[in-house]
């Protein structure tokens, strides 16, 4: 009986031994980081082999979930001033589930702190196809002409946050916006559990806006029932736009679906232009254009504003476009919308993600501009154009 | 197909090689020519069967005895079913001068000093005719109609010298130039209220027409000039008052105080909403350029507290505030944003699309005094004036 037991015993020790208890914690940000605008976010489990997912939370909203090392992201917590949360729950092959969590302090008003990460979503293709390939070697950024050392790399499908901004002026009226809509709702029925979209209908004045949500059922139901009627603001739009996109975290895309240019907004679009630098959101436009039209710029006036001002301001769109590292999908036919709405949505599936910090930070509010480079030959590289030093 | 024009080159093209070997091309395409002469309607479409000139004369003074009559919707039948047989749909700018001298002809020789009068039916038979062919989608035709409506309306304004006759010409161009009126493509219009305003200085939507015209086409000083006028004549008119006050900001420095001076008085609670929203909005802008966020912020909160709810407002103190690098009362402020009405315009789009108004009332107007040449016209042609015509 007594070498019974102590066989039971040695068997029990050896089981113990041989299942290592699962250990999670955040290394970055530390507890006693003041965190602000782009974070990287590393999670530290061990042993590795013995997770089977990782979801990451901040302030109550999940913002990753990863089944394979490396845990890292750089995730946007925004620009104000106040504690953030960010929680791991670990689950392990064996369904054992450990958790871990650290809160950042609010900054005290007397203190200075570094604004930390950039993040950069590229896009890279190269004879009519996005290049996939890539490692992070391959890559260089340029910030103020100086080369900067890669801190994050990801690739592939990282969850968005969109807002489809969609005109429905009269010009849009009939199949123009049927198409739209039709188009927007493929957008929303591409989505994955982790994006989250905005609808937000626009004429001369704000005509319907959603929440952020994950929701695609309530996301669809809002692009039903419209009318087209009324001018067009863009740029107040636009402005709104990015400024609700500011307010949350993530990979932040504005998806712009217009037929014309601004005409009636109370915003120039100077002054929106440094709202999409400031907010780092991807700007896409599909510009619904009439074939017959010789000029690739409008030439038209209005009560507001004569042709070279509107001239101006559409130049000053692109060029928002165009820094953002967004683009301009140009369709000429209805039947192309479908596929503008559904290529964009493909894109940011296949972007990938650089972050650094910037070798010398000056916070003095000024433009810093950045390029990335690809190390090979005949590839078409988009990104952000800069960022204000803030 | 309406006619053998285009279906004979489609043949010949497929079928060249073999008659050329056949030799009966020739014949083809003239039996196809006699067919194709065959199935054009009598007026309308294609080519038109000529008239000679004392035939056109003649039928434009049966148009105009239907009319005499009191039969004003017949006689326009009858004007678009002479129009239509001599000018077609082919623009043939010869043959319409030609008819248009003969329809002028026609009327000179019933006119004397006494009988002026019977103009103003006849504009307005023009006039309407107008209206008929837009409807109808006969531009050119509406072009040949107003053309003769607005020299008849030069030529009664001229002869007749009164200050009544330039008013009722006046307003007879105006209601012509509101018809042609879209903001995308004002200049057709400009031309008709300019010609209107030549005759009757006085007319208050030709002045303000040319004033948004010339706005439009960034000639900030003229359309200041139209818009004083019309301030002279209507010192409320707080539309004019507004565009001027743009205008002036938009031009060079003096009128540039003049212009904020009047957005000020435009704030006042007595005016439209809309004009008050746009008057905060561009004093506030104003400012900005002037780099006084403060004024700025205050003109905007005040447009704010005046008018509740206001999108373009929210929207531009929020920008000014996040350009304050005051993110968190911007997002605030945009979250009072609420959808609107998309049958409501936001005030810029109604300063934009300014439009004659009003014009229904005009025209009737226009009708109604233009019977009091229905006795001099029926006299004239030989036929009875319709009873109450002459008041």
């Amino acid at each position: 009986m007594k070498r019974l037991s102590v066989l039971a015993t040695l068997a029990l020790v050896l089981l113990a031994s041989q299942a290592v208890a699962l250990e999670v914690w955040i290394e970055r940000p530390r507890p006693s980081e003041f965190v602000f605008g782009q974070v990287e976010v590393l999670i530290r489990a061990a042993p590795e082999k013995e997770v089977a997912s990782v979801r990451l939370t901040v302030d109550g909203r999940q913002v990753a979930l990863f089944d394979r090392p490396p845990f890292r992201i750089a995730v946007d917590v925004g620009q104000e001033n106040t504690e953030h949360e960010f929680e791991v729950l670990v689950r392990s092959v064996d369904g054992e589930l450990k958790s871990a969590a650290v809160v950042t302090p609010a900054l005290q008003i007397d203190e200075v702190v570094d604004l930390g990460l950039q993040q950069l979503y590229v896009t890279v293709s190269g004879f009519g196809k996005r290049v996939l390939n890539l490692a992070e070697a391959d890559f260089r950024i340029l910030d103020e002409g100086k080369r900067q050392k890669i801190v994050t790399f990801e690739r592939g499908d990282i969850p968005l946050t969109a807002t489809l901004l969609l005109d429905c002026s009269l010009s849009m009226k009939g199949d123009r916006l049927a198409a739209a809509l039709q188009g927007a709702n493929e957008f929303v029925e591409g989505m994955k559990p982790l994006d989250q979209a905005m609808i937000m209908l626009f004429s001369d004045r704000l005509l319907r806006v959603t929440e952020f949500s994950e929701d695609r059922q309530m996301l669809s139901q809002a692009l039903t029932r419209v009318e087209a009627a009324g001018g067009t603001s863009i740029n107040d739009h636009l402005f709104l736009a990015l400024s609700r996109l500011e307010a949350v975290q993530g990979r932040r895309v504005v998806v712009l679906f217009s037929d014309g240019s601004d005409v009636h907004s109370v915003l120039p679009m100077e002054g929106v232009l440094q709202k999409a630098r400031s907010s780092r959101a991807l700007i896409y436009w599909i510009q619904l254009r009439d074939p017959r039209e010789n000029s690739e710029v409008p030439e038209y006036t209005s009560s507001w504003r004569n042709v070279e001002a509107n001239r101006r301001e559409f130049k000053e769109l692109r060029l928002a476009i165009q820094d953002s590292g967004g683009r301009i999908e140009v369709v000429e036919s209805l039947e192309e919308l479908e596929e503008a709405f559904a290529g964009i949505l493909a894109e940011l599936r296949e972007q990938y993600v650089l972050g650094y910090y910037p070798s010398e930070a000056k916070h003095d509010g000024g433009w810093r501009d950045v390029r990335v480079r690809v190390e090979k030959s005949g590839l078409d590289v988009r990104t952000r154009g800069g960022y204000f030093d803030y | 197909m309406q006619s053998g024009q285009v279906l004979a080159p489609r043949i010949e093209m497929r079928q060249r090689p073999s008659w050329r070997r056949r030799r009966i091309g020739p014949w083809i395409a003239a039996a196809l020519w006699l067919c194709s002469q065959l199935v054009v309607p009598s007026y309308g479409y294609g080519k038109p069967p000529k008239l000679g000139p004392s035939e056109i004369q003649s039928r434009y003074r049966d148009v105009l005895s239907i009319l005499a009559a009191g039969d004003e919707d017949r006689a326009l039948e009858a004007l678009y079913e002479l129009e239509t047989l001599v000018v077609g749909d082919e623009q043939p700018w010869k043959r319409v001068e030609d008819f248009w001298r003969l329809k002028l002809r026609t009327l000179r020789e019933m006119l004397d000093a006494d009988s002026l009068a019977l103009l103003m039916p006849v504009m307005m038979l023009h006039h309407d005719a107008n209206q008929m062919y837009l409807e109808r989608d006969r531009p050119f035709l509406a072009g040949h109609s107003r053309i003769m409506s607005v020299e008849l309306a030069e030529i009664y304004a001229d002869r007749a010298n009164s200050s009544g006759a330039r008013e009722f010409s006046g307003w007879v161009m105006t209601s012509l130039g509101a018809m042609l009126w879209y903001p995308t493509s004002v200049v057709s219009s400009a031309d008709l209220f300019y010609r209107a305003q030549m005759v009757d200085p006085g007319n208050p939507i030709a002045l303000m027409g040319l004033g948004a015209a010339y706005e439009r086409n960034a000639n900030y000083e003229m359309a200041i000039d139209y818009l004083t006028r019309l301030l002279e004549l209507d010192p409320e008119n707080s539309v004019a008052a507004l565009h001027r006050a743009l205008c002036q900001m938009r031009s060079d420095e003096t009128s540039r105080d003049q212009g904020l001076e009047a957005l000020k008085d435009l704030q006042r609670p007595e005016e439209p909403s809309w004009v008050r929203s746009i008057a905060h909005q561009e004093l506030a802008r104003a400012q900005l350029l002037d780099d006084d966020v403060e004024s700025a912020k205050a003109t905007i909160r005040r447009g704010l507290a005046a008018l509740p709810g206001d999108q373009q407002l929210a929207l531009q103190l929020a920008w000014v505030l996040d350009g304050a690098r005051r993110p968190k009362e911007a997002l605030g402020v945009l979250g009072g944003i609420v959808p609107g009405d998309a049958q409501v315009p936001s005030p810029r789009l109604i300063y934009d699309v300014w439009e004659p108004s009003e014009m229904q009332d005009i025209r009737d107007r226009l009708r109604r005094d233009a019977a009091i040449g229905l006795p001099a016209l029926a006299d004239k042609l030989g036929v009875e004036a319709p009873a109450g015509g002459e008041q």
